[in-house]
């Protein structure tokens, strides 16, 4: 075997990878960020890059307002989208200047050099952490949504490579660029609506989330999954019966994928997010959640209600001491049963 | 098909040549700072051997090249002055370490509990970005030019340490050493490096100053109810209770790698409350958010008290047998019922202080068991029940009638103004909210309340968290299963202390040591002790480093130090003036005068600062006073840093220490996580560092060595004991057992010495990182656990000693004291946990300046760090309300003026419905070099000081190290917020 076998026939893996996050264990604590970011994503080129964000949702996420773009048509047409700018964007990654500011504390005041970007910084990809919408104290809210490559079953970003550069992996149905073919055009960069394929100026190509290939070729969990302290990911393939993906995604219906209407059938899917009840006007609670319905299903589709109440019926039953299987896999009491990994597909040693 | 291989990837970018040159250009401007230009690239998860690649000659190579490595080794970040305790894996490549990843090698502790997997954060997760960071200090410099002036001169080790050491010589014979100050804390781990720092501390004679309370972590409101201020049990125990309540503590973002266990007990069916007056990232996924006025906690407490007992849900026979509700107290005075009111004068003077239950059979007081000088030192009564309400009648030695009560009753009293209507008034929140809350805590089976270090930072948290301790006795949750006040507990370490301590190894060191610290009588106690095997060799041990510590280390605190000598003894003073019957400086002067509290050094302001990764100037209160009154005087400035801060730009010399994964070392013990855990390093010191224990064996060798050629006399030290600095090094390296390279050692000799670590094999913990504690140690101390069924295995649950085995509480009273009687705490209303008004600090101004941990940074470090500001917005951020700051003219990323009556600071405004209106709320530890004219918003808080925290005299009530002392409290300050227009180029 040498590597990963390309399939640009989406319908043709032997299985599907997938990933499951539960956003009601997320502590916006972004280590899943900055294992990716060490890990895989440090060149000059990318350095403005994240494979993983996690953003706070409502905002303008990253890059900003991703979703306003690229997709498929009702026809299922790929659509051209845009690339993102990035300064408005993406926001660049910004150098400091250390050594001044260490250099100035004797100048006199106004002349002090202080520690700062070397450039005004206008956007990141963490600028709208924590901002939230609503009116404090009655329906403010926010929560925080990770966001890595869908490996959609139908991706746009590969019918949209004039080169056939992308491709998905028939192992396990990883996305990946070919980064051997691509010439760097970016019409993937435009018709992904999640914005998550990345140009390289520095190399004039374009590189997106592995879904850490060489570490599932060796049965070892992304790294985003296996370094999340919240606990809040599992990792599996679509057909196991036995595994989480199966059970939370096709047995239970609480984990859905972002933006169904896109047409693409992602493979990272979400639990939607619980909230603490809006007060009325007199700050007494009310029985309807912070996060308003209309915002969940924009971005998760109209059974995100359904799921929400089976969440909350489930809990319901473990408070009067039954038993839940949801729960159980949501606990996650034996944390090294979130990740089902087949070893089938390890590379030959 | 074209190239792509790995070495285009990895060759030099435009941002390398761009670190390449300021590198250059550092070393040039007389900074050289040490740099590393590698990139991250490697790894995997087999600890010990190296990994490679396979080349299958695709271009997914490329990739498969960059999770390779040549080594793994087991470490952590043991310096870190988190709450958390996290086994990595380190990977090295090429001499490099090049990432880290969580270990995840937990177990749960018991079925039905989940495990901790995996444990460490974002910052953990990039440690190496410090490592070979930006501020990275890698070689030993000298100041040229006046004090921060960023000019610096590259020197030798040799020339450092011995021009340092004579500096230090001269500076000691003129002043003494108690001039020489360190204030420990932060960068402190329970290693060899940490206790070479303290060891040179004490053996030379030099000051002890506390800084728990100064920086607003020491929970004063336990330690004067419990006795003790460090309580909790492991995180996992967070799952087991059925009514979590987060109550000023914000998990998901200061305790990352716990906070899963609370969401896992909603997915159990706990149901969680979370009161804040924002909207924090832990309330988001509650099932409750209180957002209640800024310091308006003990408002909701009191009218949960009072529901408590109203609805019936009081737990009688525990408030009775473990609180003080059944205590007599004098109606006349107001003062416990005592032994010197029945016994009289000719009575026992022990019995002086034994408290009365009321025996209703008998109709008389009778001694309570468990009290100081009480005959029992269990909580148990026999004969009869005593009453926790009631008046009686009694007569006293003198023949003379009183009437008493009890705290029962007095108690009752005070709580019955507190409607949820009344609370509703001050909490403003609505009387429905209040009322669902405090009906769901009085229904609850085990009820548990999170109230963090951080929960210690108002003038009056001590009240707050007084209530909040009354919450959980009335239900019987404190020492409970599942239950109880979460607020950080510590496993025992009693080889820390025996580290310090010894002046040679072996037995002959431990006997040298107790003939030391005690008199003769207490010799032939303990022998007696030994022989009738009434405690084992480890306990008397232990209990002589406890009170060896007592009699050597010379202890004050940071805050004390502050009214004395930074010039702001005026401002704490106008501060609170007219809030207590007396100005602050009369309750100190009472204080010294009484011996409740010293004054160190005893000649005057400190002489010699050693700062080792504490960064004073980066969190004094009123910096700009302590810059112009008390730092000029400081002669001599030695910063033991691993990274620039604000503090080493204002010092005299840079002793670069190594940093953490360059060294070995024991992550400090929290009780979160019931492991020991194992720092390895992975690699040398980076550049021409060394670690701790190296530079002040260095250090102390030196000053022996002009001691002896100069014979120095001996000094006083504090006045305690008297220090030879002509055996210093002799002392500090137990007689040269210990060489320079030995941080290792010594760090085996703390585990082999630690009763909670008996079992564990040194080798075995290297080579897996973490072991299970297999005790929580000899309960003796005030900070542990008092549960001495734990043994390694299940949940850890604390003060079980006192619940389960009917242990007397250290205070007075040997109860859970809510009430106490000393004359300052009756003087002020404040004898049982009451609300007051957050007094305004810095003058009347709208808003509240309210601070929280920040989830991007330990304290300083992290702070400047390029990879996470990239994540923030790169520089500080006041947040505030979005509607509110909106009518104040002020936009998201404008620039705001923050002012008050001590100064105007400079800051980003960052817009958010997280934050309650009225709060200018921000993310602690930006140094000042981050802001304009170098002023953080330090400058704008005066740092209250209360005075009843000044208190001595009683059991319980008494200065101490981690448990009573004067603080300097930041929430209560107010500011006023403008537009700047700033030209904000460079």
């Amino acid at each position: 075997m040498s590597g990963s076998e390309k399939t640009n026939e989406p319908d043709t893996v032997d299985r599907q990878l997938a990933m499951v996050i539960d956003l009601n264990k997320c502590l916006g604590c972004q280590t899943c960020t900055v294992a990716c970011k060490k890990l895989w994503n440090r060149d000059a080129g990318t350095d403005y890059a994240y494979w993983n964000n996690v953003e706070t949702q409502p905002g303008k996420g990253y890059p900003a307002l991703w979703p306003e773009t690229g997709g498929r048509s009702g026809a299922g047409e790929v659509k051209r989208g845009e690339v993102p700018d990035l300064d408005s964007g993406y926001g660049r990654a910004w150098d400091f200047n250390h050594r001044a500011a260490f250099e100035s504390a004797a100048k006199p005041a106004g002349e002090k050099a202080w520690l700062q970007p070397n450039e005004e910084a206008h956007w990141g990809a963490n600028w709208d952490e924590d901002r939230g919408a609503g009116h404090y104290p009655e329906d403010n809210h926010y929560f925080y949504l990770p966001r890595l490559c869908n490996h959609c079953t139908h991706p746009a970003c590969l019918n949209a490579c004039p080169r056939h550069a992308i491709y998905k992996d028939k192992r396990n149905g990883i996305v990946l660029v070919d980064q051997d073919s691509c010439h760097g055009y970016r019409f993937c960069v435009e018709a992904c609506p999640y914005k998550k394929v990345y140009f390289d100026p520095m190399r004039q190509v374009t590189t997106k989330c592995l879904f850490c290939l060489p570490r599932i070729e060796e049965g070892v969990p992304m790294a985003c999954a296996r370094q999340c302290p919240g606990r809040l990911r599992f990792v599996g393939y679509r057909d196991d019966p036995e595994g989480p993906i199966w059970k939370l995604v096709e047995k239970w219906k609480v984990a859905l994928p972002l933006h169904p209407e896109y047409g693409l059938a992602p493979n990272v899917f979400y639990l939607p997010p619980l909230s603490p009840p809006k007060l009325d006007a007199a700050g007494r609670p009310t029985a309807e959640p912070r996060i308003p319905m209309y915002h969940l299903e924009s971005l998760f589709g109209e059974t995100v209600g359904a799921a929400l109440e089976t969440l909350r019926s489930e809990r319901r039953k473990r408070r009067r001491g039954e038993p839940s299987e949801l729960m159980d896999i949501l606990i996650a009491y034996d944390w090294h049963k979130s990740f089902a990994l087949s070893s089938e597909h390890e590379v030959s040693r | 098909m074209a190239a792509m291989d790995a070495s285009a990837v990895s060759s030099p970018t435009r941002r390398d040549f761009l670190k390449l040159s300021t590198a250059a250009a550092l070393v040039s401007g007389g900074l050289p700072l040490f740099h590393f230009q590698r990139e991250a690239s490697a790894a995997s998860l087999t600890p010990g051997g190296g990994r490679r690649a396979q080349k299958l000659g695709s271009w997914e190579d490329l990739y498969r090249e960059r999770w390779t490595w040549d080594s793994v080794v087991k470490g952590s970040h043991g310096w870190a002055n988190c709450r958390s305790m996290c086994a990595w894996d380190l990977f090295v490549k090429d001499g490099v370490v090049v990432r880290e990843e969580q270990s995840a090698s937990y177990e749960a502790s018991e079925p039905g509990v989940p495990d901790f997997n995996p444990r460490g954060c974002q910052k953990g997760a990039c440690y190496t970005e410090v490592m070979y960071g930006p501020s990275r200090l890698t070689v030993p410099m000298k100041r040229l030019g006046e004090r921060g002036s960023g000019k610096w001169q590259r020197i030798s080790w040799d020339q450092a340490i011995e021009e340092i050491a004579q500096k230090m010589v001269l500076i000691a014979e003129e002043h003494g050493t108690d001039t020489i100050y360190q204030d420990l804390g932060p960068n402190f781990d329970h290693g060899g490096t940490t206790v070479g720092r303290f060891k040179f501390q004490m053996k030379a004679g030099g000051i002890f100053a506390d800084m728990w309370a100064e920086i607003g972590d020491l929970n004063i409101g336990a330690s004067l109810t419990l006795g003790m201020a460090h309580i909790g049990g492991s995180s996992d125990e967070w799952f087991l209770s059925d009514f979590p309540v987060v109550w000023m503590m914000n998990p998901s973002v200061t305790q990352i790698s716990d906070a899963h266990f609370l969401f896992e007990a909603q997915n159990n069916g706990a149901e969680l409350t979370v009161i804040d007056p924002h909207y924090t990232a832990t309330a988001i996924h509650a099932d409750h958010w209180l957002p209640l006025q800024t310091g308006s906690d003990a408002a909701l407490g009191l009218a949960v008290a009072r529901h408590i007992w109203a609805s019936g849900k009081l737990e009688v026979d525990y408030v009775r047998e473990q609180t003080d509700f059944p205590l007599l107290v004098r109606l006349d005075t107001g003062r416990f019922l005592r032994g010197e009111d029945m016994l009289g004068e000719t009575g026992d003077d022990e019995k002086r202080n034994v408290t009365f239950l009321w025996n209703p059979d008998a109709r008389r007081p009778e001694q309570a068991p468990g009290s100081e000088g009480a005959d029992s030192g269990k909580l148990v009564v026999d004969g009869f029940v005593p009453p926790i309400e009631g008046v009686f009648e009694v007569t006293l030695a003198d023949g003379s009638t009183v009437s008493v009560t009890t705290v029962g009753s007095i108690l009752k009293e005070q709580l019955d103004p507190w409607t949820f209507d009344q609370a509703a008034a001050v909490t403003d929140l609505a009387p429905e909210l209040i009322e669902q809350f405090a009906d769901g805590f009085a229904k609850a089976q085990r009820p548990m309340i999170f109230s963090s270090w951080g929960a210690n930072r108002f003038f009056h948290s001590d009240l707050m968290n007084r209530v909040k301790l009354l919450c959980l006795a009335m239900k019987g949750a404190i020492g409970k299963k599942g239950a109880g006040y979460q607020s950080t507990g510590f496993m025992g370490m009693a080889g820390f202390g025996s580290a310090l301590q010894l002046n040679r190894t072996g037995m002959l060191g431990q006997i040298e040591l107790m003939l030391g610290t005690m008199s003769a009588s207490k010799l032939f106690d303990i022998v007696v002790d030994l022989l009738r095997g009434r405690k084992s060799q480890e306990e008397i041990i232990f209990n002589q480093v406890s009170e060896g510590e007592d009699a050597l280390v010379c202890a004050t605190n940071v805050s004390t130090i502050g009214y004395h000598h930074q010039g702001i003894r005026e401002s704490l003073n106008h501060e609170i003036d007219g809030l207590y019957p007396r100005p602050l400086d009369a309750y100190v002067q009472e204080a010294e005068e009484k011996g409740w509290q010293n004054n160190l050094p005893r000649g005057g302001q400190p002489r010699i600062y050693i700062t080792g990764g504490t960064n004073l100037l980066r969190r004094t209160n009123q910096t700009q006073a302590m810059l112009d009154n008390m730092w000029p005087k400081i002669d001599l400035v030695i910063a033991v840093e691993k990274k620039m801060t604000f503090t080493v730009m204002n010092a005299d010399y840079i002793l670069p220490a190594a940093g953490w994964y360059e060294k070995p070392g024991i992550k400090y013990t929290l009780a979160y996580t019931p492991y020991l855990h194992y720092c390895g390093a992975a690699v040398e010191p980076v550049g021409e560092s060394k670690d701790e224990w190296e530079i002040f064996w260095l250090l102390s060798k030196s000053i022996e060595e002009i001691a002896r050629r100069q014979n120095t006399p001996e000094f006083e030290g504090c006045g305690k004991q008297a220090v030879d600095w002509k055996r210093l090094h002799q002392d500090y390296s137990c007689q040269g057992a210990y060489g320079a390279k030995d941080a290792e050692k010594v760090t085996q000799h703390v585990i082999e010495n630690s009763p909670s670590c008996q079992g564990i094999e040194f080798e075995d913990l290297q080579k897996t990182g973490i072991k299970k504690f297999t005790s929580a140690g000899l309960n003796i101390s005030p900070t542990f656990h008092f549960n001495p069924d734990w043994k390694g295995d299940g949940v850890l649950t604390t003060l079980t000693h006192f619940t389960k085995y009917k242990w007397r509480w250290p205070t007075m009273t040997g109860r859970q004291q809510f009430y106490l009687d000393h004359p300052w705490f009756l003087e002020s209303g404040e004898a049982l946990p009451t609300h007051k008004e957050s007094p305004k600090a810095g003058g009347d101004y709208p808003f509240q300046l309210v601070s929280c941990h920040s989830r991007w940074s330990i304290h300083s470090t992290f702070r400047d760090t390029p990879l996470l500001l990239r994540l923030q917005r790169g520089e500080p951020v006041l947040y505030l309300n979005e509607r509110e700051a909106q009518s104040a003219g002020l936009g998201d990323g404008d620039w705001g003026e923050i002012y008050n009556d001590l100064d105007t600071i400079r800051m980003r405004i960052k817009l958010s419905t997280m934050v309650r209106p009225g709060v200018a709320y921000y993310f602690h530890a930006w140094e000042p070099t981050q802001f304009p004219d170098h002023k953080s918003y330090k400058w704008l808080i005066p740092g209250l000081m209360k005075p009843l925290h000044m208190a001595g005299g009683q059991r319980h009530i008494h200065f101490g190290i981690n448990h009573l002392q004067s603080g300097s409290f930041v929430q209560d300050t107010r500011v006023g917020i403008r537009p700047w227009t700033a030209d904000t180029t460079i």
